[in-house]
């Protein structure tokens, strides 16, 4: 079968943010630890290698149908290189109770879809390695997504809210209002928008809690946001507002708080939601972005941007690869956005 | 005086008038947000024990950190009206020395990204227009869709791995240590081997932008009229695409790079900051990391200036290309 680039570019698009949201969702579920819980005995711990085959003893070469793994032994304690010491096989295990986290932060839970059987000396699955502190990096992968994926699209959310009415209202009684309205949106727009939202970081002091910082990003993309949403809407609804539908609904006495709230907005959510679909990764890059400038989200709270923070160093750019994962992630969120708003017209690539 | 540079002076004009109240109106809400704030630059040191209450206040009121807020906006204005940016809060150095010694850096960087994506995109752009449906157009086509989609972000942390890997390119700074500052050979060469490697991830994006306009726009213009006109003329197919197709298909293009020159001090935070780069994008991070308000102020007035220049050009441009804007230019100033 051949892949017709621009045809299935949506439904791509939409499988794989579907992915990941789920993915991130169930996070807590998926990993099989916390993305806090520290084992310190084994930083930069490579990928766990999950075995069938017994590799030593008097079972050698014996296939075992349950996978198992093998406990780590750190071989070189400056570069954190590791070996497997194959004298105990540990199975792995679906369904297990492992350590405690919150579901959507509300719904405490302990059942982790996979797992290692036995107590804590047992080895731990890293299925994407360890970072510096020994903490998980799928735990930590999944957590993150948790924010990533979603400050950005609250923060845009709150700047449609804003920019909807304000445009709308600009568009439909024009007049003075329309040209303060538009000209206070075009000086927002007229600021790059990375400066701009570094000077409204620095309006915040630097190290304050996950709330917080929750709290200020999304403050600070709605005062960004809402511009390009305004202008958006004022010209749509300026054109609306001189159909037939606008001026049976004045006609019939209906109020101006009402034909716009209930008329003319309505009439424009294909175009407004097609471009909430677009806008909305550039939103969820900035977090990323300021968070990997040390300015978004801080420890011991997640971000891929503050995951590719740590992986930036050079030491561990060259050793424990693992730590790049959140790349591929933050690559496929772009991607997936890109092909969601890919335009159906100009089909020569076919 | 012809027509043209009575536009571009009149068009120059017009621009400067909205640009002087517009720069005021941002550098004045800039101002009383980044001011806003509790705490400023100094907060962090009232935490350390050994310095008293009394230094603080001491350097609050050096810096003129305790008067009004419009106060102190009057006295930066006036400052910046005779060049003087103040001096940078953890830097003790005069803003406009702080910015003056990282512009040339990222002015080279984002000329050298500008000039590679031009150079590749336009060629491949009008090569995959005229072959179009041929395996060169597939392959820039999806190469397009894929440097479009990948963030700054993520381009230069592979091509940090990529160095650190490899070792084929050195990583940060604008040369190495040492190498002395001149004209030499060796200097001139050490210092494009610095610089290559973020440029071709500031430029990837650009590429990809340049490359899709440009052959979404020939093919647009190629099945015009007027191209069937010259081709029935007898005229060669490189005066066809060369001088006819090329300078209508070079309107969006000119856009665009008006857009790249505005956005270029957003693009270059990233990657000035992942592959330790010392030009402004950096300076501005680090000013916002520090609370550096006098550094951040100049930073986004020269954001604000670029931008309002980047459009400039892009029209000036858009005027000397397609000589029907002067008419319409003429027209509204009469109307």
């Amino acid at each position: 079968m051949k892949l017709r680039v621009r045809r299935d570019a949506k439904p791509i698009g939409l499988t794989i943010l579907a992915v990941l949201y789920s993915l991130s969702l169930f996070g807590g579920f998926l990993a099989p630890y916390n993305h806090r819980s520290q084992a310190k005995t084994t930083p930069f711990l490579p990928p766990t290698r999950i075995h069938w085959v017994a590799a030593q003893g008097d079972a050698q070469g014996a296939f075992h149908l349950r996978p198992f793994i093998y406990r780590p032994r750190i071989t070189d304690r400056l570069m954190f290189a590791y070996e497997e010491d194959p004298a105990q096989r540990f199975p792995l295990r679906f369904f297990v109770r492992g350590e405690s986290y919150h579901w959507l932060g509300l719904i405490e839970s302990s059942w982790h879809l996979l797992g290692i059987e036995g107590d804590e000396n047992s080895p731990r699955l890293h299925l994407l390695g360890t970072d510096n502190l020994g903490r998980d990096v799928l735990a930590r992968l999944l957590y993150a997504g948790q924010i990533s994926l979603v400050i950005g699209p609250i923060g845009l959310l709150l700047a449609y809210l804003l920019g909807v009415s304000l445009g709308a209202i600009s568009g439909y009684f024009g007049g003075w209002l329309d040209s303060v309205l538009m000209r206070a949106a075009e000086i927002v727009m007229s600021l790059p928008t990375l400066i701009l939202i570094l000077a409204f970081r620095a309006a915040f002091p630097l190290s304050i809690t996950p709330r917080q910082v929750a709290t200020m990003m999304i403050t600070i993309f709605a005062a960004v946001g809402w511009a390009e949403v305004a202008r958006l809407t004022r010209n749509l609804a300026f054109a609306e507002r001189v159909k037939d539908y606008v001026t049976a609904a004045i006609s019939l006495g209906a109020s101006n708080s009402r034909i716009i709230a209930r008329h003319i907005i309505p009439n424009l959510s294909t175009p407004l939601l097609t471009q909430f679909a677009l806008t909305a990764p550039t939103f969820i890059l900035a977090e990323i972005t300021l968070s990997f400038l040390g300015v978004g989200v801080q420890e011991p709270s997640a971000s891929w941007g503050t995951m590719l923070a740590d992986a930036k160093d050079l030491s561990v750019l060259k050793n424990y690869w693992w730590m790049l994962v959140p790349v591929a992630c933050v690559f496929l969120t772009a991607l997936a956005f890109q092909l969601l708003g890919e335009k159906a017209e100009d089909s020569a690539a076919n | 005086m012809n027509s043209l540079s009575t536009a571009i002076i009149q068009l120059i004009l017009k621009r400067l008038a909205i640009a002087v109240p517009t720069l005021l109106l941002i550098s004045l809400i800039s101002f009383a947000l980044v001011n806003a704030a509790p705490g400023d630059a100094f907060a962090e040191l009232k935490q350390d024990p050994r310095v008293t209450e009394e230094t603080v206040q001491r350097l609050r009121e050096q810096y003129g950190l305790d008067r009004p807020l419009l106060a102190r906006y009057g006295t930066w204005l006036r400052g910046v009206v005779r060049g003087d940016f103040g001096t940078s809060l953890s830097e003790q150095l005069p803003v406009t020395k702080l910015i003056g010694a990282r512009l040339g850096n990222t002015l080279k960087l984002s000329i050298t990204a500008t000039f590679l994506a031009l150079l590749l995109a336009l060629p491949l752009g009008a090569l995959a227009a005229k072959r179009r449906g041929s395996w060169l157009d597939r392959i820039t086509s999806a190469c397009a869709l894929v440097s479009i989609s990948t963030p700054r972000l993520v381009l230069a942390i592979v091509a940090l791995v990529f160095a650190a890997r490899t070792g084929l390119f050195p990583i940060g700074n604008v040369r190495s240590l040492n190498v002395a500052d001149d004209w030499s050979a060796a200097s001139l060469l050490d210092g494009w081997h610095h610089l290559l490697l973020p440029a071709v991830v500031m430029s990837l994006p650009l590429t990809a932008m340049y490359l899709r306009q440009a052959r979404n726009g020939l093919l647009e213009v190629l099945s015009a009229d007027f191209i069937r006109t010259a081709r029935a003329k007898g005229l060669s197919e490189w005066a066809v695409l060369g001088k006819h197709a090329a300078r209508v298909a070079a309107g969006p293009l000119i856009t665009l790079f008006g857009y790249a020159i505005a956005a270029l001090l957003s693009g270059s935070v990233i990657v000035e900051t992942v592959m330790s780069w010392p030009g402004i994008g950096q300076l501005a991070v680090n000013a916002t990391r520090t609370r550096d308000i006098p550094v951040l102020m100049a930073v986004v007035l020269l954001a604000a200036v670029m931008l309002l220049l980047g459009n400039l050009i892009a029209d000036v441009l858009q005027l000397i290309v397609d000589p029907r804007l002067r008419g319409h230019a003429k027209e509204a100033q009469r109307s």
